[in-house]
């Protein structure tokens, strides 16, 4: 769907469709309300609904929607002979009987069937596109949308269409079940309880309703509800009539009431003392003498398995009646009641369906009020767990610069797994594994249980062979770029399926967070390019001013000034690597060099800092290190201008988040040396981190509420790019002690020494 | 006397020697609650304003959201107009985001100027346009 109203147009659409059986009267007249509704849903130029007699080699015209009411009249009900595709305007029977979607374009030079060329004509009709309607994964006809252009059908058309014709396949086979139905008065209760049922406002009143009135319809007073809890599979009561002495709840195929809901069909004890009972039979009343179980199930769920869309039954529960007279309850009672729990289960998955809408529309408010990244995700994870009801869930990033995907959020496991998950759970963009591939074709995917591009170590300490498992592409909307992807999962015991409602709310969600990602992004942008602003102006009048007055200022001014241009000169050459960072570009490669650590970084990054010290108020000689100290580093070989954006940071966060009583400013550099590294340790006795942001410090855009306050702007990059060139040496930049003194840690391994001679 | 608000001391430097070199007493505020403490103590002695956009809030307005600074300076310019309706309030800004300028482009007596298109000597110039040079130096 490509906007919020044509999903809640098509809410409403559906909701339509499953209130045509509650008027039944007669079943033509109910298969034509169906054809109106889906013209007026897909915008069709004329529908029609065409039952398959496969065995017959016909085609039942069951109902039409766009054509005069004689013909419409004429159509009903009117059989159409399949033949072989060489039989002029007669349909091919080879091609229906494949049961798949059938497009067919210039109807009014080869039109077929009841679109023949005459027909096409007259009517206007220059396409069709035949979306097959299955029961059990039994063909039993086709809807049929015309329409009056020769184009092709778009992605969206076949998609509602799809949708349309699964949704109204579930209210033709209520007909079918009212169609059996014999006794008038019967029907009458039964289409009124429906039609309260559809004014239900909850799930638990609907549930009760159902209970309610199925008993009074077979004439039964004990009775109860259980709902199938798909983590467990259990079944407990969530309600009851009739006081049992005995309650005690059932795990799926345990008793009548779990065998039921195995078999999917009613199962009706006529006495429960039978021989054949004993055993399943579990008490709740000591004088029960007979039984009926009635599953609550949706037999024509669309699942998603891979990347196509598949049908299967979903279990939601079982209705159970019990009477203490043997064979209370008549084969009628139990296909009056099957045809209730049918209809019960549409309206309880619509129920689910709007819930979960409506839950995740608050959070969609709560995301548009965040300010920073992390915080987004962490809602977009805790949603897609608590509302959509998945156990686990984690968020894969693609890094652009390593091209890697790697799992960066994760939720539903213990903290010590979920680190462990996120060390393995880091694959290249080109290679096999799963994340990669659905990075690549940028399609969801609910994958096979044993599908090759499982990770096997992860899969095996992960125990994913107990997973059913969605994954969803994040597609930037700007550019639809693959930014990651959003992998669900719960037990398959007892769920096996991925069903494609929640799919299509999970997609939802997904796309909407990553727009909102993308437009704080874009804030961040705006911060950045105010950033790269402040230094060239800077630059730009000290010069123009240098250009008119030089020759009248005094020399320290005159030098002041050119410290200041160098400066600036240095803080855009940073900010433009934040920019580049920001924007996904790799950066150029690094330029190894032999370097001396408090040489050429430490005591050239303070130099250039020195004037924003000074313009802070603060005295730079509290700036302190031990110069033989400093000097035990051996000369390392990495890239200076790196190395220096890292000191850079770090002695500049120091400025930023330094107290305001400028006499408290002081800023220590201390060296340890260990056996494969020399820890180089920045402390610093400012405002500190506060506990709540320590494990935030490196993550993108972050940035501490004081920092807003106080006089401090940034991107939020520094620390996260400090981070990734250190671990790109092999070393590590860590945040070792929170306040007085707050202390980040850079880890220079030994590894990078120059090799003598 | 011009009294110059904005966070960024070294960027604004150029500015406010230049605005001294042509004869102006100015006054440098970095920050907001300096600056506003000093309008209640000398307000009328300022007669021209210089004032930023984005900065720290504060403390004064703390609580208020300020979109992380955005916000800041429109916040100042309310806070003096209030208090002084016919002050000449020049904002000097890198922000260009049309939604701000837009903000104060309907104002009486307030002037957007972009730093980048004002160099030292050409903020002189404007200010010149607005309020005479004291003694009509240089």
């Amino acid at each position: 769907m490509d906007d919020q109203v044509s999903q809640l147009t098509l809410v409403e659409v559906f909701r339509a469709l499953s209130e045509i059986p509650l008027n039944y009267k007669d079943r033509t007249a109910a298969l034509q309300q169906i054809t109106a509704l889906g013209k007026e849903t897909l915008g069709s130029h004329a529908c029609t609904l065409t039952f398959v007699d496969l065995e017959g080699r016909t085609m039942i015209q069951a109902a039409c929607a766009g054509f005069d009411p004689d013909f419409q009249k004429r159509m009903a009900s009117r059989r159409i002979k399949l033949g072989s595709s060489a039989q002029g305007e007669a349909i091919d029977y080879d091609l229906v009987a494949k049961g798949e979607e059938v497009e067919a374009y210039n109807l009014q030079e080869n039109g077929q069937g009841i679109a023949k060329v005459a027909v096409a004509r007259r009517y206007g009709l220059k396409s069709v596109l035949a979306y097959p309607l299955k029961s059990d994964g039994k063909l039993i006809g086709y809807f049929n949308h015309f329409s009056a252009r020769l184009e092709r059908f778009t992605p969206r058309e076949r998609l509602i269409l799809e949708m349309f014709a699964d949704q109204a396949m579930i209210t033709i086979q209520h007909l079918e079940d009212l169609e059996k139905l014999r006794n008038a008065q019967q029907l009458s209760e039964l289409n009124e309880i429906m039609r309260q049922m559809t004014e239900a406002p909850d799930l638990n009143s609907l549930l009760e309703l159902m209970l309610d009135k199925g008993l009074k319809l077979v004439g039964a007073e004990r009775g109860w509800i259980s709902r199938l809890d798909p983590n467990t599979g259990e079944l407990p009561i969530v309600s009851v009539r009739g006081k049992p002495t005995h309650m005690r709840t059932l795990r799926l195929g345990q008793g009548i009431t779990g065998r039921a809901l195995r078999e999917e069909k009613p199962v009706r004890v006529d006495d429960v003392l039978d021989r054949r009972w004993q055993g399943a039979y579990l008490e709740y009343w000591p004088d029960t003498r007979s039984e009926l179980a009635v599953p609550i199930l949706v037999s024509n769920a669309r699942v998603r398995v891979r990347k196509r869309i598949e049908f299967a039954s979903k279990a939601i529960g079982v209705l159970n009646l019990e009477s203490p007279s043997a064979s209370a309850f008549s084969a009628t009672d139990g296909n009056l009641l099957w045809s209730l729990a049918r209809h019960a289960a549409v309206m309880l998955e619509r129920l689910d369906f709007e819930r979960k809408v409506a839950e995740l529309m608050q959070i969609h408010a709560e995301i548009a009020g965040k300010q920073d990244w992390d915080d987004v995700i962490r809602s977009m994870l805790s949603a897609i767990r608590n509302t959509l009801g998945y156990e686990r869930v984690n968020i894969s990033l693609v890094d652009a610069e390593r091209k890697r995907i790697k799992t960066e959020y994760i939720i539903g496991l213990p903290d010590e797994e979920a680190r462990a998950f996120k060390r393995l759970a880091d694959h290249p963009l080109d290679s096999t594994d799963v994340q990669a591939d659905i990075v690549r074709r940028g399609e969801i995917e609910v994958p096979d249980v044993d599908d090759e591009r499982f990770d096997p170590r992860v899969y095996k300490r992960f125990h994913h062979e107990r997973l059913i498992r969605v994954f969803v592409p994040m597609i930037r909307p700007s550019d639809n770029q693959v930014i990651g992807t959003v992998e669900a999962a719960y037990p398959r015991q007892y769920r096996p399926r991925i069903y494609e409602q929640d799919v299509e709310v999970l997609k939802r969600f997904v796309d909407y967070t990553v727009a909102a990602l993308e437009k704080r992004q874009r804030g961040l942008l705006d911060r950045v390019s105010h950033e790269l602003k402040t230094p060239i102006v800077g630059i730009r009048n000290n010069a123009s001013f240098l250009q008119r007055r030089v020759s009248t200022l005094d020399t320290t001014l005159v030098q002041r000034k050119f410290d200041d241009i160098l400066m600036d000169c240095e803080i855009l050459l940073l900010q433009v690597r934040e920019l580049e960072h920001i924007l996904g570009r790799t950066s150029p490669p690094a330029k190894p060099e032999r370097t001396l650590i408090f040489r050429d970084i430490l005591i050239k990054t303070i130099r250039q800092l020195t004037p924003l010290i000074k313009e802070q108020g603060f005295d730079p000689s509290r700036v302190r290190y031990n110069p033989s100290d400093m000097r035990r580093i051996r000369p390392l070989v990495l890239d200076r201008a790196q190395m220096n954006q890292v000191v850079y940071n770090l002695i500049i966060n120091a400025i930023k988040y330094a107290e305001e009583d400028a006499g408290q400013f002081a800023v220590s550099i201390e060296v340890e040396e260990s056996k494969g590294a020399y820890t180089l340790a920045f402390k610093d006795w400012g405002i500190g981190v506060s506990r709540e942001y320590a494990d935030r410090v490196f993550d993108e855009g972050v940035r501490a509420p004081e920092a807003v306050r106080r006089n401090v702007t940034g991107s939020g990059l520094g620390l996260t790019i400090a981070r990734r060139i250190m671990r790109d040496l092999g070393g590590d930049l860590r945040l070792a002690s929170l306040s007085k003194p707050t202390e980040f840690r850079v880890i220079l391994p030994k590894s990078l020494e120059e090799v003598p001679g | 006397m011009i009294l110059v608000i904005d966070d960024e001391k070294r960027e604004m430097d150029s500015y406010v020697q230049e605005l001294q070199l042509v004869g102006y007493e100015v006054r440098f505020e970095k920050d907001v609650d300096l600056a506003l403490g000093f309008f209640e103590e000398h307000g009328a002695e300022v007669d021209l304003l210089v004032l930023d956009i984005m900065m720290p809030s504060g403390s004064r307005f703390k609580e208020v959201d300020t979109s992380r600074g955005l916000r800041t300076g429109l916040l100042v310019y309310e806070w003096l107009r209030e208090r002084a309706p016919d002050l000449p309030c020049l904002i000097l800004t890198n922000v260009s985001k049309e939604d701000v300028a837009d903000r104060f482009r309907t104002e009486e007596m307030c002037w957007f100027l972009l730093k980048e298109d004002y160099m030292p000597f050409e903020l002189a110039e404007k200010v010149a346009s607005i309020l005479p040079r004291p003694g009509g130096r240089e």
